[in-house]
């Protein structure tokens, strides 16, 4: 849901852009130290980054583990609310300050958002599990047929049944 | 602002506040009081879109469907507004 938020920031962002440049000559392009951006796309809204580097998919992380990518979406919210604190910072232009600023609020809320769903998942991850076993693991690991998988690898797990005591 | 332009605000900033409602219900499904909120607010803005769209025509290329003209190019795009 976030995401398809953020796609409305893009094109928020880029109609500041196209605003900003409309009716724009290249030499004041040129000034602005756009004359490179101008000779690759004209005034038209191409997604790349400050350096010039175009947007690609391999920005997005994703692991397929559900506390990997929650981590990799809440650093996804900082690093956007960083660059948007720089560009305020770089900003004169009340009318582009305020775009940013409000889009640096939603950054923060799903930054909130994602880390109550960390939480979530964590606090799920972290609840005792039981598991009905079947014989072929019965003779393998214990003979009192339920394995608590959270003993499993830790100290507390002394070599014997496992199940909850 | 003109007229329309208020009215379209007003439902835009309904809008928003839903979606904004719909992330934090996302993690907090059993909040009552919001579900609440967000019912009563969902409301106000269907019968805020159906006025505006009686008013002004269609928002979306799908609520135009019933007109027997092609009405949703007729409108300036976001960015060619304001400038």
């Amino acid at each position: 849901m976030s995401g398809t938020e953020e796609l409305g920031h893009l094109e928020m962002v880029g109609t500041l852009v196209s605003q900003l440049t409309k009716g724009v000559s290249p030499d004041e392009l040129k000034k602005a130290g756009l004359g490179e951006y101008y000779t690759d796309h004209g005034i038209s809204v191409y997604p790349q980054n400050a350096a010039g580097v175009p947007f690609t998919a391999a920005y997005i992380g994703v692991k397929g583990d559900p506390v990997t990518d929650l981590y990799e979406d809440l650093a996804a919210e900082q690093k956007a609310r960083s660059t948007y604190e720089y560009l305020i910072d770089l900003s004169d232009d009340p009318d582009v300050t305020n775009v940013l600023k409000f889009l640096r609020q939603r950054e923060i809320v799903h930054f909130q958002r994602f880390g109550e769903a960390l939480r979530t998942v964590q606090e799920k991850l972290a609840q005792k599990k039981f598991y009905m076993n079947n014989t072929v693991n019965n003779m393998m690991n214990n003979s009192c047929g339920i394995i608590n998988l959270n003993n499993r690898n830790h100290d507390n797990n002394d070599g014997e049944c496992g199940c909850d005591r | 602002m003109d007229c329309k332009e208020e009215k379209l605000k007003e439902l835009m900033t309904l809008d928003f506040k839903l979606y904004d409602m719909q992330l934090y219900l996302n993690t907090h499904p059993y909040d009552a009081y919001m579900i609440e909120s967000y019912q009563e607010l969902a409301e106000e803005a269907e019968a805020a879109r159906k006025k505006y769209e009686e008013e002004y025509g269609p928002l979306k290329a799908i609520s135009g469907a019933k007109d027997c003209e092609w009405k949703w190019i007729n409108n300036p795009w976001p960015w060619e507004r304001g400038v």
